[in-house]
């Protein structure tokens, strides 16, 4: 499907105004789905019911009562409410590319967050990769949206990617059935993401990861001799560009190969992601994730 | 240790090219990026690994690359291991040439021993300290610079060192040096070449040292003989100034720090002491010492000039001059007025102009020995063959003996020398008639009876370049013109004749002409002052002996010559003249010693000359043919000397060949087995085979 909405990857570094930058994004998205077969699930209004006694007159359909003489009142979302979880990797490894794989992240769980809370979802945020975990239950409402903007205004990506007790301790409060977006370039040490999704999908959560990857990771457009240094642990190895791309690409691979088996196995929606992409592609990603859940 | 030489040491500026490579190297290197990553955990250290090693070989490479540049650059110049370097580890068999300095110099004196005699000596101990198969070879670099022994075993050159005399001529050690490198140089064998030098170093005698590059390969070892610094008093030069007051010109110089005051410098004549002069000199000058020459007798004479000196160097503080006194230019002169007191005699100013003291028993020896004859004794006088005399004065005869003309014409073509003066009372007829085969122009009448004191005649137009007026070529020589003429004849020039001189009228003055072999001249007025005043004019007597001399043959008046001079130590080549051809002599040297000489053909000779002082050439019947003077060379004198490290320091290393003798040096089998420059190629050979390896490796 061709994107009605496309949004410059650049732009998402350039604008620290998180709520205005989703805003954009979501309202932006929303108006071009008008003839998309997501309509249905992007509106506040659920069903109808019959009048009792008690229900607020505002919320009497008219026009209903006008045709057939009834009174009818709409059932909206709020009454289908769903915790969603953002899981947002805050690691060094994050901080890389022309177009940032943080930069990005943070602008795809800041629209998800305000798509969530358009439509009375409650939306929660951990932001993991220090050994200081952050985060905010989830919630629904603008005030708490607007906290979530702010935790993730000030967010900085540093550090391992290297969780600790404190996150796993985080995952142990998702005990209610919910929706968690995971949103990071994995590149975790050791066996960090099979054990993440394992938990989650023990905690009865329906998830979605996000992989990004920035086009530099991707494409390896590298050339001549380089001294390549990990943006975490600070380590250098030099290396000749031009002749390792094949192997690199070939080890990329296969970790992404790896991390899709890991997915299927936990019936996880997984989205890998180029940082140059519009952001678009990941909502509509979501969006099909939410009609399941 | 071995320490590498190398015979073409310039070539290791072709060490410069390594800065090529290097460069090249620096300048085409990849720099490495450094690119911040957001994980190496795709990357493994393998492929750090593979960097390093990369990089090794990029090192490895370069350094393969200049290598093997070094090595050739290296070749090129030709390394070799000097004999010293390798004379620990074997001995080696030795090629030296020995240069000797038997310049005169060597025997000077240091602390009582000559260092002639330090020379020998030490040749001696070199020469025992060689190896049965070391080869020596042996060079005089005393000019004319010679070998005295080609390259033979050390024990067969111990004769020869032990009959070497010490010479007298001068010292180059540069061409010695020069000619020993020559020497090695076509020795093409495999031993280890070394040039030892005996001398005493004389700065003036290694000048050339510079203009005489040694190979590398050329161990040069210095024996000094003398000390540094040595003084010595000289005496530079002796001449003969025969124009001058004091004809006896010595130099003497100081070569030293101390001034002389009390020096005394004899002159000695045919060995007998003739006066001494004072010599004062200041440190390091030189200064003219004058002395008058004597009255010699005719012949050769040997003149000396000596210093009173107690230096360290004998034989310099003598020099010594020849000279020859010609003898006396016998002459007739006939007199018509015997009988009368001298001073009115017809001849009285000829004669006086030609023998000045004619007559005194203490004169000095005179040019001319002149003798008066009458008319009548004419004939008998010449009638010897050979004559004694050579020149006759005739003034105007009135009467003409018999057999008069007959005699002067056999004694003209027999070489002899007639010149007639005209006079009052003579028959022009007669003289025309006795003399018609002698005279050069025909008398004809007496002219000048009326004439007054107002319009005397002068002379006008001469042969400035014939023989009898040259010497009033010069400026301030005489005024000819001065001498006033009131009477004379007309004369009518023969064909055959050449008029020298004329009256300031055109009339012939002096005609002259040659008859047979000897010469006959007419001036056309008296001898005496009967016609002219000339013979009380100072440009009288000149004239006379010039055309005196001009008629009896002679070149301009011979006076007193010196003789040849000649270097000490040298070959000389005289030409006695084609008259002393094919003839045997007696050389007798100085100190007595004599020995056998032949001239060739054409009266050449060549003589040895070895110690300085005088060398008589004498026929067989023990006349003096040619005295020589022999002297030691001027810059013999000056003994200041180098030291070893001085003279090291002054020797120019390198090659000594042109280029193409270059090429052919290059590639030419090694001399020595010492020489490295195979084992450099092949290195470079190696070291081309790793760069391809690593090269490609690297690349692939």
């Amino acid at each position: 499907m061709s994107s009605p909405f496309t949004l410059d990857p650049d732009l998402l570094g350039a604008l620290d105004d998180i709520p205005l930058l989703a805003r954009n994004v979501v309202e932006g998205f929303l108006s071009g789905l008008h003839q998309s077969p997501f309509l249905g699930y992007s509106t506040e209004f659920a069903s109808y019911r019959q009048y009792m006694q008690g229900d607020d007159l505002r919320h009497v359909d008219w026009k209903v009562w006008g045709r057939t003489d009834k009174l009818h009142v709409k059932q909206f979302e709020s009454e289908t409410n769903l915790n969603c979880h953002l899981l947002l990797d805050t690691s060094a490894s994050m901080d890389f590319g022309q177009a940032n794989k943080f930069q990005y992240g943070r602008a795809l769980a800041a629209a998800l967050a305000y798509l969530m809370v358009r439509q009375h979802d409650a939306p929660g945020l951990t932001l993991f990769g220090a050994e200081a975990v952050q985060g905010l239950p989830t919630h629904s409402g603008r005030r708490h949206l607007d906290d979530l903007f702010q935790l993730l205004a000030v967010a900085t990506p540093q550090g391992h990617t290297a969780p600790g007790p404190d996150f796993w301790n985080v995952l142990e409060t998702f005990d209610r059935r919910g929706l968690t977006v995971v949103i990071s370039d994995l590149l975790l040490p050791g066996d960090v993401v099979s054990e993440l999704f394992r938990r989650l999908h023990n905690h009865r959560q329906e998830i979605i990861v996000f992989h990004l990857l920035a086009p530099e990771e991707l494409d390896f457009r590298y050339d001549g001799e380089c001294i390549f240094e990990d943006a975490e642990t600070r380590e250098e190895i030099p290396v000749h560009a031009a002749s390792f791309r094949a192997e690199y690409l070939r080890r990329l691979t296969a970790f992404r190969h790896g991390i899709k088996v890991e997915c299927e196995k936990y019936e996880i929606d997984y989205h890998p992601l180029r940082t140059d992409a519009p952001v678009t592609e990941a909502l509509i990603a979501y969006l099909q994730s939410r009609l399941n859940a | 240790m071995f320490q590498l030489s190398f015979t073409h040491a310039a070539f290791l500026a072709g060490l410069a090219s390594l800065a090529i490579p290097i460069l090249i190297h620096l300048l085409l290197r990849r720099k490495k990026v450094r690119r911040r990553f957001s994980t190496l955990q795709f990357f493994l250290k393998k492929d750090e690994n593979t960097g390093r090693r990369r990089k090794l070989f990029h090192w490895l490479l370069l350094a393969a690359r200049l290598g093997l540049l070094a090595l050739l650059v290296s070749a090129f110049a030709r390394p070799f291991l000097p004999a010293s370097a390798s004379a620990s580890h074997a001995h080696q068999k030795q090629q030296v040439v020995l240069v000797l300095d038997r310049s005169a110099s060597m025997q000077a004196t240091d602390a009582g021993i000559s260092r002639w005699s330090r020379a020998k000596e030490q040749l001696r101990k070199t020469v025992a300290e060689m190896g049965s198969e070391d080869e020596v070879a042996l060079v005089d670099c005393a000019a004319p610079v010679a070998v005295l022994s080609p390259f033979v075993r050390a024990e067969q050159l111990v004769p020869l060192i032990e009959s070497l005399e010490p010479g007298f001529g001068e010292g180059e050690v540069g061409d010695g040096l020069q000619q020993a490198v020559k020497l090695l140089s076509a020795r093409n064998s495999s031993g280890q070449p070394r040039i030892d030098i005996f001398s005493d170093l004389q700065r003036q005698s290694c000048q050339k040292v510079i203009y005489a590059p040694v190979p590398d390969n050329i161990e040069v070892k210095i024996f000094p003989l003398g000390a540094t610094n040595t003084p010595n008093l000289a005496v530079m030069d002796l001449v003969l100034q025969v124009a001058e007051k004091a004809p006896l010109q010595a130099t003497v110089a100081n070569y030293s720090d101390q001034n002389v005051r009390d020096g005394k410098l004899d002159w000695i004549i045919d060995g007998e002491s003739r006066g001494s002069s004072p010599v004062g000199l200041s440190a390091h000058a030189a200064r003219s010492v004058t002395a008058p020459l004597p009255s010699l007798a005719a012949g050769w004479h040997r003149v000396e000039a000596r210093l009173r000196a107690q230096d360290r160097f004998a034989w310099d503080d003598a020099r010594y001059q020849v000279i020859e006194v010609p003898p006396p230019l016998r002459t007739l002169c006939v007199e018509t007025r015997t009988g009368q007191p001298v001073f009115k005699e017809e001849s009285f100013f000829v004669a006086s102009a030609l023998q000045p003291g004619r007559g005194d028993s203490n004169a000095p020896p005179a040019l001319f020995d002149l003798e008066k004859i009458s008319p009548e004794a004419l004939a008998k006088k010449l009638s010897g063959n050979p004559s004694p005399y050579r020149l006759v004065l005739l003034p105007a005869l009135r009467e003409l003996p018999e057999g008069s003309g007959r005699a002067l014409l056999d004694f003209v073509q027999r070489g002899g020398g007639v010149l007639f003066f005209m006079g009052g009372g003579l028959n022009a007829s007669r003289y025309n008639a006795e003399f018609q085969e002698l005279l050069p122009a025909t008398v004809g009448r007496l002219e000048g009876e009326t004439l007054t004191s107002e319009n005397y005649w002068h002379l006008g137009e001469m042969d400035l370049k014939s023989a009898p007026f040259a010497v009033f070529n010069q400026p301030h020589s005489g005024d000819l013109t001065l001498a006033e003429f009131w009477r004379r004849y007309a004369l009518a020039p023969a064909a055959s004749a050449q008029v020298l001189a004329r009256f300031d009228d055109g009339t012939p003055f002096l005609v002259c002409k040659n008859v047979g072999q000897g010469r006959v001249a007419l001036a056309n007025t008296t001898a005496d002052t009967g016609w002219t005043d000339w013979p009380k004019h100072k440009t009288f007597v000149p004239w006379l002996h010039s055309v005196s001399h001009y008629l009896a043959g002679d070149a301009l008046s011979p006076g007193i010559r010196p003789g040849e001079s000649l270097l000490a130590g040298t070959t000389a080549e005289l030409d006695l003249g084609t008259g002393f051809g094919s003839q045997n002599f007696r050389v007798y040297s100085p100190g007595g010693a004599e020995s056998a000489a032949k001239t060739d053909a054409h009266g050449g000779l060549q003589l040895p000359l070895g110690k300085p002082g005088c060398y008589a050439i004498k026929d067989s019947g023990g006349r003096i043919v040619r005295l020589l003077a022999v002297n030691p060379p001027r810059k013999e004198s000056d003994l200041a000397a180098m030291n070893p490290q001085e003279f090291q320091a002054q020797l120019v290393r390198g090659p000594a060949r042109s280029a193409s003798g270059w090429a052919a040096d290059v590639l030419a089998p090694g001399r020595s087995e010492n020489e490295l420059w195979r084992l450099f190629m092949l290195g470079a050979a190696g070291l081309l085979v790793l760069e391809t390896m690593l090269s490609n490796r690297t690349h692939a």
